[in-house]
């Protein structure tokens, strides 16, 4: 836990939140995230969220977002009487395994390389022009020019920390892939993936690929988080076999 | 049952791998219309294009092949009389 994180127990309730200056840096204000939230009944999930609004307002926030289970209705409940707004649902998919991935022709299987800062132009025009969905960018209270600047932002950073893989195609970049493994390898989290709309017929061995790649590296299982927004990619993924784990509601407040 | 018998060879790598009549295939029958082209099918299709007409397709054709008429245009490019 950073130093700058919060978290308040009460009893067996709690609220926890962290700073984001991934996103203060594309929307030019404070940002906070509610991580986790846990309480018995709406009033103690509002005292919660009080608490953690108080912290963030201590700490320049103006712009606090959190996501909850859709069956927590309690927790909806108290979100909204504290006058956060719901902005957007996500999903939260997952696959064991990696058998079974439909067969890709030779000539449509895409490279992956580690990408360098030689790409990240093009990387973030990809970002930039084909990326629609996101919890910022579906948020009608956020500039789409500022959402879109968090997306190419998250880019660079991909790139910085080693993770983010460059896909070509007959020499041409067609899209990238970004993801991070946790459990001692056997566990891949599936941060950011896409492909340009010019190669839009290219994005399902692109993820064919990737998944493929994670198998041949003995990875056990992979999850990720999708906007329920976008039809396209959650139809991609259950065509690769993914199950529907959860489903979250986004909240967000102005402070 | 699919009725995919067809002296088109275009017309019936689509029906055999789209699962549906060769009466249903024309050459305005455009990638994404209809369930059965979906982006897995479409990779099949390639797979089936190539193997009755023994060509190798170029990426870039992969890429702009996105109706049926223009599969046959590709595919005579590689010197195939369809």
């Amino acid at each position: 836990m950073n130093p700058s994180d919060f978290v308040h127990r009460h009893g067996r309730s709690h609220v926890a939140a962290r700073l984001t200056p991934w996103d203060k840096r594309a929307l030019g204000f404070g940002t906070a995230e509610l991580t986790s939230i846990q309480a018995d009944t709406t009033e103690e999930a509002c005292a919660l969220l009080e608490q953690a609004e108080t912290w963030a307002r201590q700490n320049g926030v103006d712009y606090l977002f959190g996501r909850v289970p859709a069956e927590a209705l309690l927790l909806r409940l108290a979100m909204e009487q504290s006058g956060h707004t719901m902005v957007e649902c996500s999903l939260t998919l997952s696959r064991d395994g990696f058998a079974g991935l439909p067969v890709i022709p030779a000539r449509m299987r895409p490279r992956f390389r580690l990408a360098n800062h030689g790409d990240l132009p093009t990387l973030q025009a990809i970002a930039h022009e084909d990326f629609h969905h996101g919890r910022l960018l579906e948020d009608p209270a956020i500039a789409r020019a500022l959402a879109a600047r968090r997306t190419v932002n998250w880019v660079s950073d991909l790139l910085d920390q080693g993770l983010l893989q460059t896909v070509e195609s007959n020499g041409k970049v067609i899209g990238f892939h970004a993801e991070r493994l946790t459990d001692e390898g056997q566990h891949a989290n599936l941060i950011l993936t896409g492909a340009t709309r010019r190669y839009a017929v290219l994005a399902l061995p692109l993820w064919i690929c990737a998944l493929e790649r994670l198998g041949n590296r003995q990875v056990k299982r992979c999850s990720t988080l999708v906007s329920a927004a976008n039809v396209g990619v959650i139809n991609l993924y259950a065509k690769l076999g993914f199950r529907y784990d959860t489903t979250l509601f986004g909240y967000r407040k102005f402070l | 049952m699919n009725d995919i018998a067809t002296n088109d060879k275009v017309v019936s790598a689509f029906a055999q791998v789209l699962g549906i009549p060769a009466a249903q295939i024309t050459d305005d029958l455009r990638y994404a219309s209809i369930p059965q082209w979906d982006s897995i099918a479409h990779m099949a299709v390639i797979s089936a294009l190539e193997e009755q007409f023994a060509i190798m397709i170029d990426m870039d054709d992969v890429i702009d092949m996105n109706t049926v008429g223009k599969a046959r245009e590709i595919v005579r490019k590689y010197g195939v009389e369809v």
